[in-house]
């Protein structure tokens, strides 16, 4: 069986990475930080928005954009960017075990939301080394 | 070509992944994710979105099934899942505390997709309760107005599951 390595995860260093792709714009309105699997870790939104069901649904999500890449010969499929008539979702896997859903409306730049949720992942991915 | 389309769902673990790769003709997709929660007592990843495979059964007909995530909190799955679905497999494993609790689970979020197609229900690891009377599933299914086949399954073996398609056809054929 494989060593399974716990991920423990300090509330406030979460929250301020959390914050941090929030401030990037006033048109990032949500972020949720959730495992591989599909749990709710942490979330920070304007407005009402339910975490457990949103981090479960972002899992199928990016499960389902991985196995399309294989199925076309693509491969490494760690961000999905859903793209609607109110704005952005965009996906992003941190390691093998989180995942960060960034929430924007349109008036949002889609290469900037890019860019920022790539960095807020990365910068946590340094931080707990997953 | 006819195409079915039918649903394997049940409790994380009872083996509807296993299932799936057992009776499939194609290689089965699976989504899985490793497990961060209590289930990594019991394995290592679990379905995230959903386990695809195909039975050909001649020339004319194949049998798509789609097998569900297990927890209820992949319901959209099983939501998305049911569309267009013309048949309902629930694995149910007898060695848990509560196995009726569990079909219950099933039973109640695809109560639609049961009362207008058809149901099997597989009972899994007989071999460890040794447990080859299924009144109480019969009964807790009619008392729900359901009445459907239930077996005894392993979900590894080809044989078995053949059994529960062949079963869910001819319920859903005469239904």
């Amino acid at each position: 069986m494989a060593e399974k390595k716990e991920i423990v995860l300090k509330k406030s260093v979460v929250v301020q990475h959390l914050k941090s792709l929030l401030s990037v714009s006033d048109s990032i309105y949500g972020v949720v930080l959730s495992t591989l699997d599909g749990h709710a870790v942490s979330s920070l939104f304007e407005g009402d928005h339910e975490d457990s069901k949103l981090a479960a649904m972002t899992s199928s999500c990016l499960a389902l954009g991985e196995k399309i890449a294989v199925e076309v010969k693509q491969k490494g499929c760690d961000f999905v960017i859903i793209q609607n008539q109110d704005g952005y979702v965009a996906i992003k896997k941190i390691g093998t075990r989180l995942v960060v859903t960034a929430l924007a409306h349109t008036s949002i730049n889609l290469g900037m939301l890019l860019s920022s949720t790539q960095n807020m992942a990365s910068r946590l991915a340094d931080e707990i080394s997953v | 070509m006819s195409e079915l389309k039918f649903v394997i769902t049940g409790t994380a673990g009872v083996g509807k992944t296993t299932a799936i790769a057992a009776i499939s003709d194609i290689p089965p997709v699976s989504t899985d994710a490793e497990t961060t929660d209590e289930l990594r007592e019991l394995k290592q990843a679990t379905t995230v979105a959903f386990d695809f495979g195909e039975v050909i059964v001649n020339e004319d007909t194949r049998v798509r099934i789609y097998g569900t995530p297990g927890q209820d909190r992949f319901r959209h799955m099983w939501e998305i899942l049911s569309e267009g679905a013309l048949g309902l497999v629930i694995l149910v494993d007898d060695s848990r505390p509560d196995p009726i609790a569990d079909l219950d689970i099933y039973v109640s979020n695809f109560k639609q997709l049961i009362d207008e197609t058809g149901l099997v229900v597989g009972v899994t690891r007989t071999e460890v309760t040794q447990n080859q009377e299924f009144s109480p599933y019969y009964e807790y299914l009619e008392s729900n107005d359901i009445f459907c086949p239930v077996m005894a399954v392993d979900p590894r073996r080809r044989e078995d599951m053949a059994d529960v398609m062949d079963a869910l056809m001819a319920v859903v054929e005469y239904a």
